[in-house]
């Protein structure tokens, strides 16, 4: 005897009132208690009958201490990766600070950090492999972290000045896009509710990821304020602007392939298809220069119009708002191209812009594709204007 | 039910000894041999059961792998090389601590012996 839909949609409902918030346990104490429910009403009780017994020895936090434990154990094990997560942010902001003060050694400590985030990526992601194993899809990780690797080494190449600088960024934008683009096929194709190690890693990872570009956009936020009143904008600023773009570009696409994977209603063309523009337009600008002007231009707009469908289409609740911040970006864009007239330069287009953007972030949902979004839109305001 | 506080410090073991002898199994189903093996005296809750999964995981004495079944997703855990070589050494450790305490718990007082 298996319960329905409607039925394990109660149980669900049941342990998320319960603070069950951390997907991979919440799966799994579904899972049980569903297993427990049949068991008891194969021998003979009611669904009634078998929730009442099942559920009526369970203290109130029960399910909220099981999940602390659990990731207590959990936190332990990546600590290592949380240290040089931690360090990565400091250096970057540290190396903000020292260009804005003038101060030698800025260029060093903007490298230290990329070493530092190339290190962190590493760690996490051969980590997660390892205690893994069972799972599918550890060459997608590899790939993707392989990607990422590439295109800082780049970046540090073109900060010292060293020859093959483009090579490695083109290197890493196509093994980037090339990852993301299969892995959106395959989810499309082959998910069938459970999760690939790319997801599971990404769950474990996603509050951390969210944290460290919200902490590395605030101090961006006032240093833009100061910087409109005092002098124009350091180069400095550009580069860690461009890191919290480009993660929270990763974020959404990351975050957008568990929702295709865990919900049926979701695996769509229509989905698959932003999914596979989004990854192409998100990693092409980062080949700055080696690109024409106006087509980067272009498909930064593209990339935001895809970003704002699928903040809409997966995050219905507070979508309306997605769908005027979708807009924001390429009107920005256009601005460059000269077919809108300059609209971000003042102060007070900068205060409503940043203000509405902001009470975005602390509105939306925490994990959600549509922050990720407003983090991304935001960061390229404070690019772009 | 046997007393909580004997039942903690074995739970990792019990785990162990029955994934050796099956080569996967979840959650349901861990408490469920347990509860049969031990003829109802024994019923893991979710916190005694969950947490140790999560940390012999962690510690790469056990690797997970999910399945389809009835439409929801199933995650079964089965001892990876260095789970099974672990395994061995806990069992073995906890029959040879329950015989001594069998010996313990079964040792007479001498009516002969006086403390005065």
């Amino acid at each position: 005897m298996t319960l329905d839909d409607h039925q394990i949609g109660e149980v669900r409902r049941f342990l998320l009132e319960r603070g069950l918030t951390f997907k991979p346990l919440l799966e799994e104490m579904m899972d049980h208690i569903t297993a427990d429910l049949e068991q008891r009403m194969e021998g003979g009780a009611t669904y009634e009958e078998a929730w009442s017994q099942a559920i009526r020895e369970l203290p109130e936090n029960h399910f909220k201490i099981i999940q602390q434990e659990t990731m207590e154990t959990i936190n332990r094990r990546f600590n290592l990766s949380r240290v040089l997560s931690f360090t990565t942010l400091g250096l970057l902001i540290g190396a903000a600070l020292f260009k804005m003060l003038h101060l030698a050694g800025a260029g060093g400590i903007l490298l230290m950090s990329l070493v530092s985030l190339a290190a962190s990526m590493t760690v996490s992601s051969l980590s997660g492999i390892y205690l893994n194993r069972g799972k599918k899809g550890a060459l997608l990780v590899l790939s993707i972290v392989a990607g990422l690797m590439l295109m800082l080494l780049g970046v540090a190449f073109k900060l010292w000045h060293l020859p093959g600088a483009d090579q490695l960024i083109v290197a890493g934008v196509l093994s980037l896009i090339t990852a993301m683009v299969l892995n959106s096929f395959y989810i499309y194709i082959n998910s069938k509710g459970e999760g690939s190690l790319l997801s599971f890693l990404h769950e474990k990872y996603s509050p951390g990821i969210e944290r460290f570009l919200l902490i590395l956009l605030a101090p961006l936020v006032v240093y833009r304020f100061v910087m409109l009143v005092v002098a124009p904008q350091e180069y400095f600023a550009n580069i860690i602007l461009v890191i919290v773009i480009y993660g929270a570009g990763l974020q959404i696409i990351a975050l957008a392939w568990r929702h295709v994977e865990n919900d049926l209603a979701h695996r769509n063309v229509i989905n698959l298809v932003l999914l596979t523009v989004s990854a192409i337009t998100l990693s092409l600008p980062m080949l700055g220069q080696l690109l024409p002007f106006d087509l980067r231009v272009v498909m930064i707009i593209i990339f935001s119009i895809c970003g704002g469908m699928l903040s809409y289409r997966l995050d219905r609740p507070v979508a309306g708002y997605a769908i005027l911040v979708a807009a924001l970006i390429p009107l920005l864009e256009l601005t460059k191209l000269g077919w809108v007239p300059p609209f971000g330069e003042s102060t007070t287009a900068n205060i409503i812009i940043v203000g509405m953007l902001i009470f975005g972030i602390f509105v939306a949902k925490p994990g959600s594709v549509l922050r990720a979004f407003l983090i991304l839109s935001l960061a390229s305001f404070l690019l772009e204007s | 039910m046997e007393s909580k506080e004997f039942i903690r410090g074995i739970v990792k073991t019990l785990i162990l000894k029955l994934l050796t002898h099956k080569r996967k199994m979840y959650g349901y189903e861990i408490t469920q041999k347990v509860e049969e093996l031990s003829k109802g005296d024994i019923k893991l809750t979710y916190g005694a059961l969950y947490p140790i999964l999560y940390k012999l995981e962690a510690d790469g004495l056990l690797v997970t792998s999910t399945e389809l079944v009835d439409n929801r997703a199933r995650k079964y855990y089965s001892l990876t090389p260095s789970g099974k070589k672990l395994a061995e050494t806990k069992i073995s450790e906890l029959q040879r601590f329950t015989e001594i305490l069998k010996s313990i718990l079964n040792d007479k007082p001498n009516p002969q012996v006086s403390f005065n």
